[in-house]
C-alpha cells in the first residue's frame, strides 16, 4: 500500500489536489450566495449579483472538472492497489508451492485473493479524498471562525464530534451487529453446501429434511437480521441527530447574533449552510480513517504471506549449495538406488514418492547431491514429480498441456494414450477443460496429467501410480510409450501394476525379501 | 457435454414477485415508505426556518427567534425518531425479502431434475447460491434503504421548492436536460463494462483460487512463472475494462456534479429580479437556494447507489430464474412390480452425429451381479447415467419391471435404482445427517451397521461425538476415502433394489486402500444380498465376482457371460483379463523372459513362459 504512494507520487498528488477542489467550492459556496443574497439582491445592486452569478458559475464548473479529475485518479489509485496486492499474492504463492499448505490453511489464502487485495485498493482510492477533505476542513474553520469566532467554533468543534462520535457511541451496538451478522453468512454457505451435493440428495433422497433443516436457519438468520436491524436504525437514527444538533446550535446562536447586528443574513446563511456541508468532509475523513484501519490489516495479512520463505530453504551460505552434475541423474533413498537414465519401478509409496522429489525432505540423494543441498530451483526444473490429485488448471486443453516445451504436446498425448480423448473433444485442443478436470472422467484426467508432465522431459520424472485409473490395455500402451518416450532418462514409477514392472529396467524392490534387481533385468511373472 | 445454461427471470418476473413479497408484508412495506416519507418532510424543515429567521432579522415577519430554535430542535428530534422507525421497517423488508428468496432457490433446486443440473453444471448453480446471494443481500441491507431515503429526500426537497415558490421553482429546471442526457448516456455504455469487470474479476479470483489449490503441482511442475504470467494476464484484462470504465465514470460524474449547482446559477437572478419586482421575500430565495444545496448529497448517493442496485436485480434475476426450470414429471406414477432392469436398443447421443450408444439391448434379473467393463471411453458411464434416468435415450426404451425409466419421477425411480459415482460430496453437517438420507427412518444401531459394512467402524468409534460430530472442513476433516465409504453406507441405508456403483470405489484404489476396497466388497455385496448390482469398473479383478460380465466396446456390447465363458471364448476380456494377469487358471502371457524363481507379491505364482 506504501508502495503504489511511493512509485506513482505524481498520482497521489494529484489525487488530493482534486479531492479538495472537489470540495472546497461546496464550501464556498454558502459565503458566495450569503454575498449574493446581503449586496446583490436585498442592496438591489444588479451588477455585484452578476458578479457574484458569475462566481458560483466558475465554482460550479471548477468542482465538476475537479469531481472528473477526483473520480479519475481515486479510480486509477484503486487499480493500481488492488493490481500490485493481487500479483504479489499470486507470486507469493508460487514461489511457496507445495510448502505453503504446511504454512498457511489454504482458506485464508483464498479470502486474501477474495478481499483483502481489494481492500488495499479500497483504502488507496479514498486517499486523495481523505487528503482533500482535510484541507477543505481546515480551510472552511479558518474562515469561519474568522467571521465569528463563537459560531466558527462551535461549528468547528461540534461537527467533528457529532459526526466521529457516532462511532465510538456506537461501538458496543456496531460489534453485536457484526457478531450477528456472522449468523448470516452460515445460511449461505449451508445453500452451498445443498447445492454441492445436489445430485446426492436428488438420487438417494433427503430433499425434505435438508429443505426443512435450511429453512430452520434461515428463519433464525432471519430474527437474527431484524436484530440487527434495530441497532441499524439506531446508527441511522444517531446520523440524522446527532449533526443537526450542531446545525440547531448555529442556527439558535447565528440567529441571535444577527438580531444583535454582530452578524450579517448574508452571514448567517452563510453559517448555516457551512456548518450543514461541514458534515461532507468529516464523514469523508472518518470513513476514510476506518477504511484505512481495516486496509492495514489487510496489508499486513498479504505481507506476512509474500515474505514467508520456503521452511526447509536454508537461509543465506550460498556456498553450502551445489550444482547437480549434467545429463542423466540417479537417485538413491536409503532403501534403494535408482540408476541414471533407466526406467525404474518401486512398489506404491506416495510418502517415498514425495521424498525422492525433495518435496518432503529425507535422506534422498540426486546425482549424488543430497536434495536439501540443490538449489530449489534447479531441482525444480530437474526432478519432476506427478502424484495422483495434481491438480487440472482449467483452460484450453492444448495450453494447459504445454506445461513444458521439450516434447510436443501431440507426442506427449500419444505416449499418455490420450489421443482419444482429444478425439472426442468437439473442439480438439482448443477445447476447454474446467478446473480439476471435473469434465472428464478420472481415467481421462489421469491421461491428461501425465501427458502434462511428459512435455516437460525432465532429467528425472517420478510418477506416483500413473495408471491407477485407466483399464489393462491403456496401461500397457501407457506403460510401454513412456518408457520408450523417456529412454535414456531417469524415471521412477511407484506403482504395484504388473504391466509397469515388464518395461521396467530396474526394479530394486521387486517383491518382499527379494534382492535388489539393478540394471538391465526384467521383472515379471 | 455442452453446457445448458439455467434459466434467468425476466425483469417483469422479478418486478412480480417483489410486488408478492411486499403484497404479504403489506403492513411493514406501507408503514417502511409512509415513515421515510414523515421523516424526509422533517428534514426539510431547516432551511424553512431559516428563511423565517432571515425574514425575522430583515424585519419582514415579526417572530419570537428562541421559539423557532426550539421548534426546529423538536422537528430535529422528530425526524432521528422516524428515521430510525423507517430504517427498522426498511431493514425487516429486506431480511424478509432475502430470507423469502433464499428458500424458494433451495426450494426449487431441490426439486430439479438432476439431468437439468449434470447438463448446467454445478458450476452455475453454486455461483447463484454463493455470489448472488451475496450480492441481492449487499442491493438489499445497503442499497435499497440509501436509494429509498434519497428518492424520498429528492423527491420531497423538489417539492418543497416549488411549494415554497413556483417562480423561482422554475429555475430547477435547466438542470434536467443535463442529468437525464448524461445519464441515458451513460448507463447504457457503463451496464456491459460493469459486466465485464464482474467477469474479469471473477476470472482473477478463479485463477487465484486454482494457483493457491495448485500450488504444490505447480511446484512439482516448475510452473510458477508460467502461474504468473497468466495471473498478469488475467488481471490486465480486468485493469482494461476497468480503465474503460474509468473514462465514462468520469464524465458522468464531472456532469453530475455541475448538474446540482447549475440551477443556483440561474435562481439568483430570478431571485433578484423577483424580489425587487416583489414576487418574493429574502427569506424565500434564502429557503430555495437551501433546498437547492440540500439537494446535491442525496441526489449522488441516489446515482451512485444506482448501480449497486443493478447489480443486484441482475443477481435477482439469476437467483429466480431456478423457479423457471420445470419441475419435469408430472404424470401419476407407476408402482413397477418387479425390478428386473430391460434394455431394449438403447441409443444415446450427446452431440447430434457423434452416438456413444449404438442400440443396446440387455436384460438384467433380479438380484444379478452384472459387471461392465470396456476400455475409457466406450461409453460405460453413460450407460450408467441413462439407467439412473439422468438424460433419456434417443431411441430404444430402459424399463425397470415393465415400467419405463423415462416415465418415473426421481423420487420413485431412486426407490428403485441408486446410482453411485466416484464423486462424492460430504455435507457440513453431522455424520447422522449425512448417512440418513433415505425416506425410511434408521435408528442408530443401523447407521452404525452401514458403517460397519463398508469398512469405518473403526474410524466412527474414533470420533469425538459418534454419530453426532460435525464433518467437514473447520470441523472434523474427512479424507476421499473416507467420503467414498460415506457414500458407500448412504446406499447400503437405502437399502434400493438396484445399486448402480460407476466406478464407485476408485478413490479406494491407492495402494494403501486396496485392501479395504478388497474387504469392502465383500461385505457390501453380503449387505446388499438379493439385490441387483451393476458395477462398472475399468479393474478386471474387480469383475471377475460377477455373475456377468459385459464387454462394452465402442458403445456397443460386444461380449456378454461369466468369467470362465469369456475367457474360454478367448475374445477380448481374455486378453484385457490376460493383460493385467487377473485370468485365474488360464496362463499368463509375458513378452519378456523371465527369470527363474522370481515371484510377484501378490499372487506368488511362478509363472513361465507359455
Amino acid at each position: 500500500m506504501r508502495t503504489p504512494l511511493r512509485t506513482r507520487p505524481w498520482l497521489a498528488t494529484a489525487s488530493a489536489i482534486a479531492g479538495a477542489f472537489t470540495l472546497l467550492p461546496g464550501a464556498a459556496l454558502p459565503f458566495v450566495v450569503g454575498a449574493a443574497i446581503d449586496d446583490g439582491i436585498a442592496a438591489g445592486e444588479a451588477a455585484t449579483l452578476g458578479f457574484w452569478v458569475a462566481a458560483v458559475l466558475a465554482l460550479a464548473l471548477l468542482q465538476a472538472c475537479a469531481a472528473g479529475l477526483s473520480a479519475w485518479t481515486s479510480h486509477t489509485m484503486w487499480v493500481h492497489g488492488s493490481t500490485s496486492a493481487q500479483h504479489a499474492l499470486v507470486t507469493a504463492v508460487t514461489e511457496l508451492g507445495a510448502d505453503l499448505p504446511r504454512q498457511v490453511p489454504t482458506g485464508d489464502v483464498v479470502a486474501m485473493g477474495s478481499e483483502d487485495v481489494y481492500q488495499t485498493g479500497n483504502a488507496l482510492e479514498l486517499f486523495g479524498r481523505a487528503a482533500g477533505a482535510l484541507v477543505t476542513f481546515c480551510v472552511l474553520g479558518a474562515t469561519l471562525i474568522t467571521i465569528s469566532p463563537l459560531l466558527g467554533t462551535v461549528a468547528m468543534v461540534g461537527v467533528p464530534l457529532a459526526v466521529a462520535g457516532i462511532g465510538p457511541l456506537m461501538r458496543p451496538l456496531v460489534r453485536r451487529k457484526e457478531a450477528q451478522r456472522e449468523r448470516a453468512s452460515d445460511v449461505n454457505a449451508m445453500g452451498a453446501d445443498i447445492v454441492s451435493g445436489l445430485r446426492i440428495l436428488r438420487g438417494i433422497g433427503g430433499e425434505g429434511r435438508f429443505r426443512e433443516r435450511f429453512v430452520r436457519t434461515s428463519r433464525e438468520v432471519l430474527r437474527a437480521g431484524l436484530r440487527v436491524g434495530t441497532v441499524q436504525s439506531w446508527l441511522a437514527s444517531a446520523e440524522v441527530a446527532l449533526p443537526g444538533l450542531v446545525t440547531v446550535a448555529v442556527t439558535w446562536l447565528g440567529a441571535r447574533l444577527a438580531l444583535d447586528g454582530t452578524i450579517s443574513t448574508g452571514e448567517l446563511i452563510a453559517f448555516y449552510g457551512a456548518s450543514a456541508f461541514l458534515v461532507v468532509p468529516v464523514k469523508v475523513a472518518t470513513e476514510a480513517a476506518e477504511e484505512f484501519a481495516s486496509a492495514i490489516v489487510a496489508v499486513r495479512k498479504v505481507d506476512s504471506l509474500v515474505r514467508r520463505r520456503r521452511s526447509h530453504d536454508r537461509p543465506g551460505d550460498p556456498a553450502d549449495q551445489l550444482p547437480l552434475p549434467p545429463g542423466p541423474l540417479s537417485v538413491t533413498d536409503e532403501r534403494a538406488h535408482l540408476p541414471a537414465g533407466l526406467l525404474s519401478v518401486l512398489p506404491p509409496d506416495r510418502a517415498r514418492a514425495e521424498r525422492l522429489a525433495g518435496v518432503e525432505p529425507g535422506a534422498v540423494r540426486v546425482g549424488g547431491v543430497g536434495t536439501a543441498r540443490v538449489r530449489h530451483g534447479e531441482l525444480r526444473r530437474r526432478v519432476v514429480l506427478v502424484l495422483g490429485d495434481d491438480l487440472w488448471f482449467s483452460g484450453q486443453v492444448g495450453t494447459e498441456l504445454a506445461a513444458g516445451d521439450r516434447v510436443d504436446v501431440p507426442r506427449a498425448v500419444q505416449a499418455a494414450d490420450a489421443t482419444d480423448i482429444i478425439d472426442a473433444f468437439p473442439d480438439g485442443y482448443a477445447e476447454t477443460v474446467s478446473e480439476r478436470g471435473r469434465s472428464v472422467s478420472g481415467g481421462q484426467r489421469q491421461r491428461l496429467l501425465l501427458a502434462r508432465a511428459l512435455t516437460l522431459d525432465p532429467d528425472v520424472l517420478i510418477l506416483d501410480d500413473p495408471t491407477s485409473a485407466v483399464d489393462a490395455h491403456s496401461e500397457a500402451r501407457i506403460a510401454h510409450r513412456v518408457a520408450r518416450l523417456r529412454a535414456g532418462r531417469t524415471t521412477v514409477v511407484l506403482t504395484g501394476s504388473e504391466l509397469w514392472r515388464r518395461e521396467a529396467e530396474s526394479a530394486p524392490e521387486a517383491a518382499p525379501g527379494e534382492h535388489g534387481n539393478d540394471t538391465g533385468q526384467e521383472v515379471t511373472r | 457435454m455442452t453446457p445448458a445454461p439455467l434459466p434467468l427471470a425476466g425483469t417483469r418476473d422479478v418486478r412480480r414477485w417483489l410486488r408478492g413479497v411486499a403484497g404479504s408484508h403489506r403492513r411493514l412495506f406501507a408503514g417502511m415508505l409512509a415513515l421515510f416519507l414523515l421523516a424526509a418532510t422533517c428534514g426539510l424543515a431547516g432551511p424553512r426556518i431559516l428563511g423565517l429567521i432571515v425574514d425575522t432579522v430583515a424585519g419582514e415577519t415579526d417572530l419570537p427567534v428562541d421559539a423557532l430554535a426550539l421548534a426546529f430542535l423538536g422537528i430535529l428530534a422528530c425526524h432521528a425518531v422516524l428515521s430510525k422507525m423507517a430504517h427498522m421497517r426498511a431493514a425487516a423488508f429486506g431480511e424478509h425479502v432475502l430470507a423469502t428468496a433464499r428458500e424458494e432457490f433451495v426450494g426449487h433446486a431441490l426439486a430439479m431434475p438432476v439431468g437439468t443440473i449434470e447438463a448446467a453444471g454445478t458450476g452455475d448453480l453454486l455461483s447463484r447460491a454463493t455470489t448472488d446471494v451475496d450480492r441481492i443481500e449487499y442491493a438489499a441491507r445497503y442499497a435499497a434503504p440509501q436509494i429509498l431515503t434519497s428518492t424520498v429526500t429528492v423527491g420531497l426537497t423538489a417539492g418543497a421548492v416549488v411549494v415554497t415558490s413556483p417562480l423561482l421553482a422554475s429555475g430547477m429546471l435547466v438542470t434536467i436536460p443535463l442529468i437525464v442526457l448524461s445519464t441515458r448516456w451513460y448507463l447504457p455504455r457503463a451496464l456491459p463494462v460493469v459486466e465485464r469487470i464482474l467477469s474479469g474479476w471473477g476470472a482473477v479470483q478463479a485463477g487465484t483460487t486454482e494457483s493457491v489449490h495448485g500450488a504444490r503441482t505447480i511446484e512439482t511442475l516448475g510452473q510458477a512463472s508460467r502461474r504468473v504470467e497468466l495471473n498478469r494476464r488475467a488481471v490486465g484484462a480486468a485493469r482494461e475494462e476497468e480503465l474503460a470504465h474509468r473514462g465514462l465514470l468520469t464524465r458522468w460524474l464531472s456532469c453530475l456534479e455541475l448538474s446540482y449547482l447549475l440551477p443556483v446559477v440561474v435562481i439568483l437572478p430570478l431571485g433578484g429580479w423577483a424580489y425587487s419586482a416583489g414576487h418574493v421575500s429574502l427569506g424565500t430565495i434564502t429557503t430555495v437556494v437551501l433546498y437547492l444545496l440540500a439537494m446535491g448529497g442525496p441526489l449522488n448517493e441516489l446515482l451512485l447507489w444506482v448501480e449497486e442496485l443493478q447489480i443486484g436485480n441482475t443477481a435477482l434475476r439469476r437467483i429466480l430464474g431456478v423457479r423457471h426450470v420445470p419441475a419435469g414429471h408430472d404424470t401419476p406414477p407407476e408402482r413397477p412390480g418387479a425390478h428386473d432392469l430391460r434394455l431394449d436398443g438403447v441409443r444415446f447421443s450427446y452431440l447430434p452425429g457423434s452416438e456413444v450408444l449404438h442400440g443396446i439391448t440387455l436384460t438384467v434379473r433380479q438380484g444379478e451381479r452384472l459387471a461392465i467393463v470396456g476400455p475409457s471411453g466406450s461409453g460405460k458411464s453413460t450407460l450408467a447415467r441413462l439407467l439412473a434416468g439422468l438424460s433419456g435415450p434417443d431411441s430404444g426404451t430402459l424399463r425397470i419391471g415393465g415400467v419405463d425409466i423415462e416415465h418415473l419421477p426421481p423420487e420413485e425411480l431412486r426407490r428403485e435404482l441408486i446410482l453411485l459415482t466416484q464423486e462424492h460430496h460430504v455435507f457440513a453437517t453431522t455424520l447422522r445427517e449425512n448417512l440418513a438420507l433415505a425416506e425410511r427412518p434408521c435408528t442408530d444401531a443401523q447407521l452404525a451397521d452401514a458403517l460397519g459394512v463398508v469398512g469405518a467402524r473403526e474410524w466412527f468409534e474414533s470420533l469425538p461425538h459418534g454419530l453426532d460430530t460435525r464433518l467437514g472442513p473447520g470441523e472434523h476433516p474427512v479424507t476421499p476415502g473416507r467420503a467414498q465409504q460415506i457414500a458407500l453406507a448412504r446406499v447400503v441405508l437405502a437399502d434400493p433394489p438396484v445399486v448402480v456403483l460407476d466406478e464407485a470405489m476408485s478413490a479406494l484404489d491407492d495402494g494403501a486402500m486396496r485392501d479395504l476396497q478388497r474387504s469392502t466388497s465383500a461385505a457390501l455385496s453380503a449387505a446388499l444380498s438379493g439385490r441387483t448390482i451393476i458395477s462398472i469398473t475399468h479393474r478386471l479383478d474387480a469383475a471377475r465376482e460377477a455373475d456377468r460380465i459385459v464387454v462394452l466396446e465402442g458403445g456397443g456390447i460386444t461380449e456378454l457371460g461369466s468369467h470362465d465363458e469369456l475367457i474360454a471364448a478367448g475374445g477380448s476380456y481374455a486378453r484385457l483379463a490376460r493383460a493385467a494377469g487377473t485370468t485365474g487358471g488360464a496362463a499368463l502371457t509375458t513378452t519378456r523372459a523371465v527369470p527363474a524363481g522370481r515371484t510377484t507379491p501378490e499372487s506368488g505364482r511362478q509363472r513361465g513362459r507359455d
